[in-house]
C-alpha cells in the first residue's frame, strides 16, 4: 500500500508541473498545525457510472453529462438544495413587475480558459449556439421561450419572455445552461465536445475514450458559487473522472484506494462500504419518481376502480425495503418532497396499501363468467426495475390479477409506449421543478413525454398556469391542486423517490460536497496524505 | 498455401458485406432508433421527427441500407449518431485493448491449455489426470463474474497487488486477461488432452520410445505435431470468440474494449458504430481462423503438398 502512494505522489508532482502552478504538489500543508490538514495539491479521482456522448453541455440530454459539467462551466444561476437560487457568474438580477423582462448583471473580470473575456456580448452568443445546435437539451423549451436574448452593456444581459416564465431560472441553473466560449465553439466547431472551453474551476486536459476524462485546475478562477467557501481557484491540482459502469468495480476501486468518492445507487454496494470504517457515506433523495403508470386508453385499465384496486395492492414499503435494498423511500404524491416539499393536503389522497379493499374493487368489476385477462407491465431491463416489476407482479396476484412483465431496454420502451402497447408502466422520471408534471401529464403531451395518454383539461389548465406564475404561494396552490386531480383520476400509482449515496474515502480527501443528483462540488476539497 | 490465403480472402468479402446488411436489417426489426435516443424520455414527436431528418433517419429504407453498404465498400465508416465522431476513430481507439486483451488471452490459454491436457494425457487415468478434467468442466461451468470478483476482492482490493479496473499499465492487463484466459484454458486443455491421449496410443510413438527417444524429442518431433490439429483450431476459434466475447470483463474491469463500444452502440441504437464494430470483429474472426489453418498447414507435411 505504501509503494501505490508514494507513486501516486510522483504522479501528481509531474501534474502539478504540468498546470504550471506555484503551489508545492507535495510537501507540508500550508497553513495547518493538525497533520491531518489536506495541502494544496494533489488528485482527486472520482467515478462516473456511464460516459458523456460529448462534452458540449448543450448538445445532448446524457444524465453522465450533467455530472461532468459543472467543472468546466458555469452557469449565470446557482440553485441551492432548498431551492433558492444564487448568483453564480451573475452577481444580481432583476425581474420587472410582469416578469416579462429578466436583466442579469454578471460579476466583473470573468474569463473562459482561453483568455477571452465573459461578457454580456459573450453570453449572448452562448445562448444564440444554444438556439441553434441544442436540438436535444433538456432546456431548449425554456430558452426558445425567450422572444430575445440582448447584451445590455459590458455586463448585462436581458431576457425578454413572451409571458412570464416561472421555469426559466431552473432551465439557466442546470448543467445544460453551462456558458462556451464564442470562441472556443467558432474555433473548434463539432471539436467542442472533445476539447470543451468554459470558465469552470476545472479545466479540460484528455479524455480517453471509455476510460477516463482529466481535468485541471483553472488557475485564474475567482468566482466559485456561494455553496463553496473557496470561491477561487480550487486546492486541488487536478480530477480524474474515472469511467467505471459496474457497481462492484466502484465500490472495489474504492476499498482498493483507486477511487476517492463514487455515487452509489446500488443497495448492496452500500452495504459492503457502511463496515468499512475508512468510507463516509452521505444519503440524500434524488429529485425524481419512480411511478406506475396506467395506459389510459386501454381496457381493462382505463377503469377507475381497476386502478383503484391495483393501487390498494401495492405495498410501497415492501418496494423500498426489499426490492430497492432501502435506496428509496416511499412518495405518495407526484412530486415527490425532494421536488415540492412535503403536502399533507396532497398526501391524504393516497390510495394506501389495502389488500381487502383492492379485492373489494375487484369484486365490484367481476363479470362472471369472464375472469379479468392478464396485464402487461412494461419496464426497463435494469436490474432494480426487474426487482420492482416481480413484487408488484406477487403482490397484484395476493388480490387475484395475474401480471406479465415485459422488460425491454430503454430505447425500445420509449418507442414502444407511444403506440400504447401495454396495460401498465413502470417508469422513472428526474427533474428539480414542479413542472415536470406538465413534460409527462399535460394532454398536448401524449406522443412524448405523456406516456400514460392522461388528458385532463382542468389539470391542464393548472399546469399551463404554474409555468407562467412568479408569486411562489399562489405557483404552489396550483401544484396542489394539479396534484389533488392527478391523485383522483389515478393515471401514475406513485411508488418511491431514489435515494443516492455519495461514498467518500474521508482519510484521503476531505470537504468534498455532496450535492444532489451524485454531483460533487471539490472547490473547497483538499487531498489529505 | 498462397492459394488457400488468397481464396479466404475473396471470400471474406461477401462474408463482411452479409455482415454488414444484416447488422442493418436487425436494426430495422428492434423498436426505437437513434432519434428516440437522442430525444430522451421528453421529445414529442415533431421534435423526434426534427431529429430524424438531422440523424439522416427519415430518408427510406433502401437508401440507407444502399448508404450503409457503399460506405463500407469504399472504406467509410461514417460517424456515430450519438457521439459525431468518425466512425473509424471511435474503433481505432478501443482496438488496440480489445487485441491486447485477446491476445493476452489465448497466449495464455495456448499455452497452459495443451501442457494442461498433455499432462493429464500423460497419466491419463491416474488421480492427476482425474482432477484436471473435474478442474476443466468446473471452469468452464464457472460464469464470468464468479471468476472476477473473488479475484478482483483477494489480488487488487485485499492483497493491493493488483489495480482494480481501468487500463494503462501492464499491471491492468493481469487480472482481466486471467479471468478471460480461465475458460478458454479448460476448454483447449480438454480438448488438448484428448488429442495427445490419442497420439501416445500411437505405433509411431512405441516405435520412437524403443528406439530410445527421450520424452522431449518424443513430444516435440512426433506427439505434438501430431495432436496439434484439433487444438490450433480451437485455439483459432477461441481468439475470434474473445474478440468479441469480452463485454462483461470488459464492463467489470472498465477496460476500453470494443465489446463495450458495440453493446452501447447497439443500446443507443447508433448503427454505423454498431456496423463497424460488427465488421472488425468479424474480420479479426476470419483472420485469427485463416492463422489457425495457416497455422495447421505448417505443423502438417501432409497438407502442404
Amino acid at each position: 500500500m505504501t509503494n501505490r502512494h508514494t507513486r501516486l505522489d510522483r504522479r501528481t508532482v509531474v501534474l502539478g508541473a504540468l498546470a504550471g502552478t506555484t503551489v508545492a504538489a507535495c510537501g507540508p500543508a500550508a497553513g495547518g498545525a493538525n497533520g491531518q490538514t489536506g495541502q494544496t495539491g494533489g488528485t482527486l479521482a472520482a467515478a462516473l457510472g456511464s460516459e458523456p456522448s460529448t462534452l458540449d453541455p448543450q448538445v445532448t440530454s446524457d444524465a453522465a453529462l450533467a455530472q461532468t459539467a459543472p467543472f468546466l462551466f458555469d452557469t449565470l444561476l446557482y440553485r441551492e438544495l432548498d431551492g433558492t437560487y444564487t448568483g453564480h457568474l451573475a452577481e444580481k438580477w432583476e425581474t420587472s413587475p410582469d416578469g416579462r423582462t429578466i436583466t442579469f448583471t454578471l460579476r466583473p473580470g470573468l474569463r473562459f480558459h482561453d483568455e477571452t473575456a465573459l461578457d454580456g456580448a459573450a453570453v449572448v452568443k452562448s445562448f444564440e449556439r444554444l438556439l441553434r445546435v441544442g436540438g436535444r437539451s433538456p432546456i431548449i423549451g425554456d430558452v426558445r421561450r425567450a422572444s430575445a436574448i440582448e447584451a445590455v452593456g459590458e455586463r448585462g444581459v436581458r431576457f425578454t419572455l413572451g409571458e412570464s416564465s416561472a421555469t426559466l431560472l431552473n432551465a439557466l441553473s442546470q448543467p445544460y445552461a453551462g456558458i462556451v466560449s464564442p470562441t472556443g465553439a467558432e474555433r473548434l466547431g463539432e471539436g467542442l465536445g472533445r476539447a470543451p472551453v468554459g470558465s469552470g474551476p476545472f479545466v479540460f486536459k484528455g479524455w480517453q475514450s471509455a476510460a477516463e476524462i482529466q481535468l485541471g485546475r483553472n488557475a485564474g478562477y475567482a468566482w466559485g458559487p456561494s455553496a463553496a467557501k473557496n470561491r477561487k481557484a480550487p486546492y486541488l491540482d487536478g480530477v480524474r473522472l474515472r469511467i467505471l459502469p459496474d457497481a462492484s468495480t466502484q465500490v472495489a476501486a474504492l476499498l482498493a484506494g483507486e477511487l476517492d468518492a463514487a455515487y452509489v445507487a446500488d443497495g448492496a454496494a452500500v452495504k459492503q462500504l457502511r463496515s468499512d470504517g475508512r468510507v463516509s457515506l452521505t444519503s440524500s433523495n434524488i429529485q425524481g419518481l419512480l411511478y406506475l403508470g396506467f395506459n389510459m386508453r386501454r381496457a381493462p385499465v382505463d377503469q377507475l376502480a381497476l386502478r383503484q384496486a391495483i393501487a390498494h395492492a401495492i405495498d410501497k414499503k415492501a418496494i423500498a425495503d426489499v426490492a430497492l435494498d432501502g435506496m428509496a423511500q416511499p412518495v405518495a404524491a407526484p412530486l415527490p418532497p425532494s421536488i415540492f416539499g412535503a403536502r399533507p393536503e396532497v398526501d391524504r389522497l393516497e390510495r394506501k396499501h389495502d389488500p381487502q379493499q383492492a379485492r373489494a374493487l375487484l369484486a365490484t368489476l367481476a363479470t362472471p363468467g369472464r375472469p379479468l385477462q392478464p396485464l402487461t407491465l412494461l419496464t426497463t431491463t435494469s436490474a432494480a426495475n426487474g426487482a420492482i416489476a416481480t413484487l408488484i407482479q406477487a403482490q397484484l396476484k395476493a388480490v387475484g390479477v395475474e401480471l406479465k412483465i415485459q422488460q425491454l431496454d430503454t430505447a425500445a420502451v420509449t418507442a414502444a409506449t407511444p403506440r400504447g402497447e401495454f396495460d401498465l408502466l413502470l417508469w422513472r422520471y428526474d427533474w428539480k421543478d414542479p413542472d415536470a408534471l406538465s413534460l409527462f401529464l399535460m394532454s398536448d403531451k401524449i406522443g412524448g413525454g405523456n406516456r400514460v395518454f392522461y388528458s385532463n383539461p382542468k389539470v391542464d389548465a393548472l399546469l399551463a398556469r404554474g409555468q407562467i406564475e412568479m408569486e411562489q404561494e399562489k405557483r404552489a396552490r396550483l401544484y396542489v391542486e394539479a396534484q389533488q386531480l392527478i391523485l383522483q383520476d389515478l393515471p401514475w400509482h406513485p411508488l418511491v423517490t431514489p435515494v443516492g449515496v455519495a461514498a467518500l474515502r474521508k482519510d484521503r480527501v476531505r470537504d468534498v460536497r455532496i450535492e444532489l443528483q451524485g454531483k460533487l462540488l471539490v472547490n473547497d476539497a483538499r487531498v489529505l496524505r | 498455401m498462397g492459394r488457400l490465403i488468397l481464396g479466404r480472402g475473396v471470400a471474406a468479402l461477401p462474408v463482411l458485406l452479409a455482415a454488414t446488411v444484416l447488422t442493418f436489417i436487425l436494426f430495422q426489426v428492434v423498436p426505437g432508433d437513434a432519434a428516440v435516443v437522442a430525444g430522451g424520455d421528453r421529445a414529442t414527436q415533431e421534435e423526434l421527427a426534427a431529429l430524424r431528418v438531422e440523424l439522416g433517419l427519415d430518408t427510406p429504407v433502401w437508401e440507407r441500407l444502399w448508404r450503409s453498404t457503399r460506405g463500407v465498400l469504399l472504406g467509410d465508416l461514417g460517424r456515430s449518431l450519438r457521439t459525431g465522431r468518425p466512425v473509424a476513430e471511435e474503433i481505432s481507439e478501443r482496438l488496440p485493448h480489445t487485441l491486447t486483451l485477446a491476445l493476452g488471452a489465448v497466449g495464455v490459454a495456448g499455452l497452459l491449455g495443451p501442457v494442461v491436457g498433455a499432462v493429464g494425457a500423460a497419466r491419463r487415468g491416474g488421480w492427476l489426470d482425474v482432477a484436471l478434467t473435474g478442474l476443466t468442466a468446473l471452469l468452464l461451468a464457472t460464469p464470468v463474474f464468479a471468476v472476477a470478483l473473488p479475484l478482483v476482492s483477494l489480488f487488487a482490493v485485499r492483497w493491493g497487488l493488483l489495480p482494480v479496473a481501468g487500463a494503462g499499465e501492464w499491471r491492468h492487463v493481469v487480472l482481466p486477461v486471467v479471468t478471460l484466459a480461465l475458460p478458454s484454458v479448460a476448454a483447449i486443455a480438454r480438448v488438448s488432452r484428448a488429442a495427445f491421449a490419442e497420439a501416445l496410443t500411437a505405433d509411431y510413438v512405441r516405435t520412437a520410445r524403443g528406439k530410445g527417444l527421450g520424452t522431449v524429442a518424443l513430444y516435440a518431433r512426433h506427439v505434438w505435431p501430431n495432436a496439434a490439429p484439433p487444438v490450433v483450431a480451437l485455439t483459432g476459434l477461441h481468439f475470434g470468440s474473445l474478440l468479441g466475447g469480452a463485454v462483461v470483463v470488459e464492463t467489470l474491469f472498465a477496460w476500453p474494449g470494443l465489446g463495450r463500444l458495440a453493446v452501447s452502440a447497439i443500446l443507443a441504437r447508433d448503427l454505423p458504430v454498431a456496423q463497424g464494430a460488427v465488421l472488425t470483429l468479424a474480420s479479426g474472426f476470419i483472420l485469427a481462423n485463416l492463422a489457425a489453418d495457416v497455422g495447421q498447414h505448417l505443423l502438417d507435411p501432409r497438407l502442404r503438398r
